[in-house]
């Protein structure tokens, strides 16, 4: 429950939300530094409040009793699409795998409709989040993601290459930028402010404003970077392995250091993010 | 894997109740059998709780020993639910209290109640414009009583989507929309905040010690100014009142927020996705809004039987120039008088009131406020005709 408090309090609220707030509220074009500071740090806020919050509920039922699943496993250290909802929202993965994807036939159909199965079921997905069209676009845009992963693997599963660790940092690169660029849409409350962002993202507001402090890019920077090579190392394991592995004084401290940042970030927090769906 | 529920539930010795395994009646009548196990690590679970906990409070009475030795002291926290708590006591008679923080630090509510009668409900707030609870006292169809209202033209003039707008909108949105744990939150919170000097947000919060540290920005960022620090307690009431340290004459303290006065009032370059005539044109349109909104929102009032008393509080230095100079009263103050037909009391138009000096250029000394308190209520008398 402390590293729920944490994830959510300190690294969610503290760390990332205002520099994301502060890109994706702003009604002007941003240089490209800004505008993908502001998407990288809304990808780690979703990633630290959704699961420190179903952190918080793994421990609060396990203190009753309850055994829950994982909700969230690294998802930011995935090579691919289907790896990413492997390990992204869980319940709400296998729910549309269970309920929707199988039923619909799966992928035990022919090429062209399995992919529309994928399409469809992440159009649902997406609509589950909100009714809105950029949530609609979001899901599509996963869709899309997971057709073409699938199509690269008919392609490409044989190659030597395929499964060498370049390839693979490339493939887990390339699916963290694409997860960030789908986020866009996810956080955005309307298609203006998505398309400007994408724009900004991708260089088309050179002469636009630069509205972060070095400071909030310093965080977003060492929050993502921290994020993503706990992810890494922590991909084909998980916490209760880690937690048994290191020396009980590093577990100690960091228990410790976790619970005084709660204590000093004060109770200012927001709402979970995931309440509103 | 193995399990070591087991082995926890020995080490922290807890009741059976918690983790034992269902029984095979229990199994069968209430419910399937534990499908799924958490791994519990191996670690000595009890001997490192008590290391956190023990590390955990001799942190935590460390920074608070630190931060009393820096002049920090407790005091309660301006949130929306103090706000919400005062906006609740408002009847329909009340005198009520509004607009920004110079109406919250320079009024006394002993001297109010002795000269008016009735003791006000001080609803003014650092930083924020006065309009949305303006707005909101006159949608109240139960509310006839008495507005004091100040006025800092950059504050209660600030256009929609503005930080005082914002503050001023985020309260009065609490205050209608407050959960019971939101107001519990503040009952258990009052107690803490007045005996613990670190538990003061927007101030020693982690997020903003982050915000101090002395990173340079890149050239032509558009950040915004800081905020200045603490420099005063509130209680129960809201009644705000100046510490010492920033109160005495020529104070390290005073001279630091004088200095962060001075870029928060001056106005921000016009974004660039603008050009600076449709700028000025916008800005221009959302103060002759905001005075017909005024306008239409005193005439709610008064329709009602209730009144409303607009006051220009002192200000001094290198402030009030930057003031006169950027919102001079002629393009302000009198023309928002006579659109609104409101009675105004602008402290320099009276010697009695004028001789008041702002330690920290924006605010009166907590003893300052009471004098001029005393001042200003035959002059509140005679605008709201008591």
């Amino acid at each position: 429950m402390t590293l729920g408090l944490f994830e959510k309090i300190v690294l969610a609220d503290t760390m990332l939300s205002g520099s994301a707030d502060r890109v994706f509220d702003y009604a002007g074009p941003l240089v490209a530094l800004d505008s993908w500071a502001g998407v990288i740090a809304f990808a780690g806020q979703i990633f630290f409040d959704f699961a420190g919050y179903s952190t918080c509920a793994i421990g609060a039922a396990l203190t009753l009793g309850f055994h829950l699943k994982d909700n969230f496993r690294f998802p930011y250290a995935a090579i691919g699409f289907s790896d990413f909802w492997r390990r992204w929202h869980i319940s709400l993965s296998t729910f549309l795998r269970d309920y929707l994807y199988i039923p619909l036939g799966g992928n035990q159909v022919r090429p062209f409709r399995a992919a529309l199965n994928l399409v469809i079921v992440m159009f649902l997905g997406g609509l589950w989040h909100g009714a809105a069209w950029t949530f609609v676009v979001w899901g599509l845009l996963h869709g899309s993601y997971l057709v073409i992963e699938r199509v690269c693997r008919i392609l490409f599963e044989d190659k030597a290459w395929a499964n060498n660790l370049a390839t693979r940092v490339l493939a887990g690169v390339a699916t963290y930028a694409a997860v960030c660029i789908a986020w866009v849409y996810f956080r955005a409350s309307d298609f203006t402010i998505a398309s400007r962002m994408l724009a900004g993202m991708f260089g088309q507001h050179a002469h636009g404003d630069a509205i972060l402090s070095t400071r909030e890019m310093l965080q977003v920077a060492l929050v993502t970077i921290g994020m993503i090579s706990v992810h890494c190392s922590l991909r084909d394991s998980n916490i209760e392995i880690a937690v048994a592995r290191l020396p009980r004084w590093v577990v100690t401290a960091a228990w410790a250091l976790m619970a005084c940042a709660i204590i000093l970030t004060q109770g200012a927090s927001n709402a979970f993010i995931y309440f509103q769906f | 894997m193995p399990s070591f529920i087991s082995n926890f539930k020995e080490r922290l010795r807890l009741p059976r109740l918690f983790f034992r395994k269902p029984s095979r009646a229990e199994q069968i009548h209430g419910g399937p059998p534990l499908e799924f196990e958490r791994p519990i690590p191996p670690v000595p679970w009890r001997g490192m709780t008590v290391v956190v906990v023990l590390v955990v409070v001799a942190a935590t009475t460390a920074w608070e020993l630190y931060v009393r030795s820096i002049g920090y002291g407790p005091t309660l926290n301006d949130g929306e639910d103090l706000w919400t708590l005062r906006r609740r006591s408002v009847t329909p008679e009340s005198v009520v209290v509004i607009g920004d923080s110079r109406g919250w630090y320079d009024v006394d509510l002993n001297e109010m109640e002795k000269g008016l009668g009735k003791r006000p409900v001080q609803l003014a707030m650092g930083g924020g414009c006065g309009y949305p609870v303006l707005a909101d006292l006159a949608n109240d169809k139960t509310f006839h009583g008495t507005i004091i209202c100040s006025i800092v033209p950059r504050l209660f003039f600030a256009p929609p989507g503005t930080p005082p707008m914002e503050r001023g909108e985020k309260v009065v949105k609490r205050f209608h929309n407050q959960t019971p744990a939101q107001r519990a939150s503040e009952y258990l919170a009052m107690p803490l905040e007045e005996q613990v000097a670190f538990l003061k947000q927007e101030e020693l919060t982690l997020d903003d010690l982050l915000k101090r540290l002395p990173i340079p920005n890149r050239p032509g960022a558009l950040v915004p100014p800081r905020l200045p620090p603490y420099f005063g307690t509130i209680d129960r009431e809201r009644r705000a009142r100046m510490i010492e340290e920033c109160a005495r004459p020529g104070s390290e303290l005073a001279k630091r927020i004088q200095q962060i006065w001075i870029p928060l009032f001056t106005p921000p370059p016009p974004p660039t996705y603008i050009s600076k005539e449709q700028f000025m044109a916008k800005i221009g349109e959302a103060i002759g809004g905001r005075f017909r909104d005024t306008a239409a929102a005193i005439e709610k009032i008064r329709a009602r039987g209730g009144k409303i008393v607009f006051v220009r509080f002192p200000h001094s230095g290198g402030l009030k120039e930057l003031e006169d100079r950027d919102t001079p009263r002629q393009k302000t103050w009198d023309p928002f008088l006579k659109m609104t037909g409101a009675p105004g009391i602008y402290y320099s138009d009276f010697p009695e009131l004028s001789g008041f000096n702002c330690p920290e250029w924006s605010h009166l000394s907590a003893g300052d406020s009471v004098e001029f308190s005393k001042r200003l209520v035959p002059h509140l008398r005679a605008a709201l005709k008591m």
